[in-house]
């Protein structure tokens, strides 16, 4: 199952050994390699749970399956990504649905 | 010495390899790791203490946090998740300066709190599978 990232995330970087890493703690030396490194817009991820990230508005499907088993339309997916945008830069939320003002938002398309 | 503001602090989570940010986080407590020691006096000791000494073993320990809860939000509809089916995840505590704070750990308990004046809220608690590896100054 295979979705896009949208934007710039931290993903688990796999040169990295967490052991070696206990190790050098151990000793007081630095370990070089960091956990996490940058994976930029248009990374493909390949994953089980990839559709999760479409759901969190990080990542748009890439392949049939993921599209399905996100489940949602291209209408609501603009907006969970406009919503994890906002989120990612602490200004807040809304989502599709969702009361805002006292007033319910309609239902997307 | 300086005194670091811990507003911009993020909980993140590991989803598919992808490290998301947890909505609307109050608090973050831990984690919390502990040295063990032992109780080591001796019957032919000259003082009367008690003394301790470390048997080599640290206990992870556990990190709190609290949330503004909302059960639609998809990022607490994947912690939800995790407590129907349990798994080991990643962690970060990302502080506003250093590296992160990674670990792994399984979330226990989220438990949703609904009060009159109050909003909707959640506390959640994990349990470490390992010591946390520490923030480090860039270099």
């Amino acid at each position: 199952m295979k979705a896009k990232l949208v934007r710039e995330h931290d993903v688990l970087n796999p040169d990295y050994n967490r052991d070696h890493h206990t190790l050098c703690v151990a000793r007081g030396e630095r370990y070089p390699i960091s956990m996490t490194k940058k994976a930029p817009a248009g990374t493909i991820i390949d994953h089980p749970e990839a559709w999760r990230l479409v759901t969190l508005g990080a990542a748009v499907p890439e392949d049939d399956e993921c599209r399905q088993r996100a489940g949602l339309t291209e209408k609501q997916m603009e907006k969970v990504i406009a919503a994890a945008e906002r989120l990612s830069l602490g200004i807040g939320y809304d989502i599709p649905g969702q009361k805002k003002n006292g007033k319910k938002e309609p239902a997307p398309a | 010495m300086s005194k670091r503001s811990s507003k911009g602090t993020t909980l993140k989570i590991e989803i598919a390899s992808v490290y998301t940010s947890v909505a609307q986080l109050i608090s973050l407590n831990g984690p919390g790791p502990e040295v063990q020691d032992t109780e080591t006096p001796t019957l032919d000791q000259v003082g009367n203490e008690i003394a301790h000494d470390v048997t080599g073993w640290v206990e992870p320990g556990t990190s709190d946090f609290e949330i503004y809860w909302d059960p639609l939000l998809t990022t607490h509809q994947t912690l939800t998740s995790l407590l129907g089916a349990p798994a080991v995840k990643n962690w970060q505590n990302q502080y506003p300066v250093g590296t992160p704070m990674s670990y792994s750990a399984i979330l226990k308990s989220l438990t949703p709190a609904a009060g009159v004046g109050e909003m909707l809220k959640a506390s959640g608690s994990m349990q470490l599978t390992g010591l946390a590896t520490y923030p480090e100054a860039p270099e």
